[in-house]
């Protein structure tokens, strides 16, 4: 069809698609029905620890933990962290078990009202500390190794920066340091906004605000291209149950405790705090300086809610004098999902761990 | 499943009689699909009652990529075959989303699911009858200097009404910088057309088409909602959408208190002494336990270089399943007692 502009396609063409797209409608009035099996959690675990609503669980996998040093997985207030372990095609966990790691995962729970006052205090000295501290007692050693993931990698730097001491590695992956970068949507949005009326107001956020948030970031690819694409696999009944897990996860997202909501935007999204200081965790001064453990800091390339910049500025903030970065080709979430993810992302964290448990 | 049956065959008619339609497009002519919304209205109502994830996703499918992709349908048919260029097609495409007035991303996200806690609109919609009520009880006062025994209920109707008529001027300032973005979206996609119009490059699909169109609408969302102007007025709109909310919240308060009805703020307080009660002794309790601990330390010094291997069974599950944050705390409490570090 040269000469003829942008459009190389023909009537005919147009309707053959058509009825491609009219017969994956069809097989989806099947697919949809047949779907049963959309549960998360592709790898054994047990509850080992409890706080309130927050659960450490040990995740066991086919054989013993050749490492002697327990992994704790530390994710992010905003979904649930079963993202880690969705299926088992698609589990960072899994791979990390496969590699010997002893993998643990702090599961902060649903917060109702009654968890309004809760403040980052609580979430990093209390959940994470007691989780650390409920391991630290287990196993009999100072420190053990921590995986923070998104916001649950910043609490976990600040839990290594007020104690050096309980932490022996540290592991961030798509974590937010700068939150000022010039490509940071949520930082821009969080800047000039009223957070004190914002939380006396809605008391915990609620999720539909936090999720109405996160599909606002890109509205066209996440609520119009998203379910374009959804036909493409409704003759699949394996692709459409992936697809139909990844959606109950997306949409399945605690409301945020209130007080913890204020501190975090205030301090982090407003203050920038890692880089122009002023982090307070119950009357307590962050200071990255203060973590001199060896930091693996992974970040994705096409990572639209942390930016890649966001989370390199991690570098020359610490007083580690064993930093490392690994770039991972491929966005926020499919830095757990996606197949190269499966590859590349537990061998890398094996590999560093390994090396330092020389 | 008779049900599906009709549908199949009432499918196949339509998509016949559209392919046919097709293929017949003159030159001078865009061909209409018509009934592409009855189609898809039918077939997500068939679609639904499996598990609630798919219902949910056949929902969102219904509430617009369908709408948007059928569009799309049709501004392809209408060039399909035919000598046109990238800017016949963008203007096309304008045309069929509302001309100069357009404003796409108003579209998408007055049909983006949300609660009155998310979306100005729905939360107007929401509140309206209230808010109405309120205004027609209170409009002879609201002119009125405050004063007298009602003064102060009368102050905050006040403040009420000035508070709905900022965040309808706020939510308007938002929606002109959509609109812009939308104008950029329509810019950008006639530069992308231009760019594909090479041999070669030629978009073979509506599927690339629409891709096109999501690239170009993404980018000038991006632009816009990355700049200084746009914070500014996303803050101003969540702010004025909060004061709102918070006047109505105090009104709500108001009447319940006067029928001796417990209010969110006592509720609130209530919560804020547990968790405060629940910090202090946890602060204690940690202070305690550094003490005992220099107090045996001899003894129970940590060997982190002698570490046993991993313990095989999970050790001491806790199986509590208390709600509250108070009995969580016992829980705590609980599992405490006798442990060394």
């Amino acid at each position: 069809m040269e000469g003829f502009g942008p459009l190389g396609f023909t009537p005919d063409a147009l309707a053959q698609e058509s009825l491609r797209f009219q017969a994956k409608l069809r097989a989806g009035l099947d697919t949809l029905h047949q779907v049963h099996d959309i549960d998360y959690g592709a790898t054994a675990r047990e509850e080992v620890w409890r706080d309130g609503k927050v659960v450490l669980y040990r995740f066991r996998g086919d054989r013993a933990p050749t490492a002697r040093v327990p992994l704790l997985i530390v994710y992010a207030l905003v979904n649930r962290p079963y993202m880690v372990d969705l299926q088992d095609d698609k589990s960072i966990v899994r791979g990390l078990l496969e590699r010997g790691e002893d993998v643990y995962v702090l599961d902060w729970g649903y917060p109702d009202r009654s968890d309004r006052y809760l403040e980052l205090e609580d979430y990093i000295q209390r959940y994470i500390g007691g989780a650390v501290d409920h391991l630290r007692h287990e196993y009999r050693m100072d420190g053990v190794n921590v995986l923070g993931i998104c916001q649950g990698g910043a609490f976990s730097l600040c839990f290594a920066a007020l104690n050096p001491h309980k932490v022996r590695n540290l592991i961030t992956m798509v974590t937010p340091v700068d939150f000022h970068t010039s490509d940071n949507m949520l930082g821009n949005w969080t800047r000039g906004l009223d957070v004190d009326l914002f939380v006396d107001t809605l008391g915990n956020v609620p999720a539909d605000v936090m999720n109405w948030c996160y599909l606002t970031l890109k509205p066209w690819r996440l609520f119009v291209q998203k379910y374009v694409g959804m036909v493409d696999v409704l003759d699949d009944p394996k692709a459409l149950e992936d697809f139909l897990r990844m959606e109950k996860w997306i949409f399945d997202s605690p409301d945020q405790a209130g007080e913890a909501f204020r501190q975090f935007v205030k301090q982090f999204y407003q203050g920038n705090g890692f880089l122009k200081g002023g982090i307070d965790i119950g009357g307590r001064t962050v200071d990255l300086r203060n973590i001199e453990v060896p930091i693996l800091n992974i970040y994705a390339e096409q990572d639209h809610l942390v930016p890649p910049a966001s989370s390199r500025a991690l570098a020359g903030l610490t007083g580690s004098g064993d930093y490392s970065e690994l770039s991972f080709r491929g966005g926020h979430i499919g830095i757990y999902v996606s197949s190269r993810a499966q590859r590349e992302v537990p061998q890398a964290i094996h590999d560093w761990l390994a090396q330092r448990a020389k | 499943m008779q049900g599906v049956d009709d549908f199949e065959a009432w499918n196949r008619r339509y998509w016949n009689a559209w392919g046919d339609a097709l293929r017949a497009t003159q030159p001078s002519g865009g061909a209409a699909m018509p009934g592409w919304n009855d189609a898809m209205d039918w077939w997500s109502q068939f679609a639904r009652g499996g598990l609630p994830q798919g219902d949910e996703a056949v929902s969102r499918f219904n509430a617009q990529a369908q709408g948007w992709f059928g569009q799309m349908q049709q501004l392809a048919a209408q060039f399909a075959g035919r000598p046109a260029n990238a800017v016949d097609i963008a203007s096309a495409w304008k045309q069929a989303l509302g001309g100069d007035g357009a404003n796409p991303f108003a579209q998408v996200f007055a049909n983006m699911p949300g609660s009155a806690q998310t979306d100005p609109s729905k939360f107007f919609e929401s509140f309206a009858p209230w808010l109405q009520s309120m205004q027609r009880d209170g409009r002879s006062w609201l002119a009125l200097p405050a004063f007298g025994f009602a003064r102060e209920h009368q102050e905050r109707w006040q403040q009420l009404a000035q508070a709905q008529v900022e965040l309808q001027q706020q939510s308007q300032a938002y929606q002109t910088l959509l609109g812009e973005a939308g104008q950029d979206a329509f810019a950008r996609f006639e530069r992308k057309l231009e760019a594909r119009s090479a041999p070669g490059k030629q978009l073979e699909s509506v599927r690339a088409l629409f891709d096109l169109w999501i690239d170009a609408a993404e980018e000038a969302y991006a632009d816009i909602a990355l700049s200084p102007r746009f914070r500014d007025a996303y803050a101003a709109l969540v702010n004025a959408q909060m004061t709102l909310r918070g006047r109505m919240q105090k009104e709500v308060e108001q009447m319940g208190s006067q029928f001796g009805m417990p209010t969110r703020t006592e509720v609130d307080s209530a919560h804020r002494k547990i968790v405060e009660l629940e910090r202090e002794q946890r602060r204690l309790r940690d202070a305690i336990e550094a003490l005992t601990r220099q107090a045996s330390q001899p003894q129970a010094r940590s060997a982190p270089d002698a570490a046993p291997a991993a313990p095989e069974k999970a050790p001491d599950k806790k199986t509590t399943t208390t709600k509250t944050a108070t009995k969580s705390t016992k829980a705590v409490s609980k599992a405490k007692p006798g442990r060394t570090r």
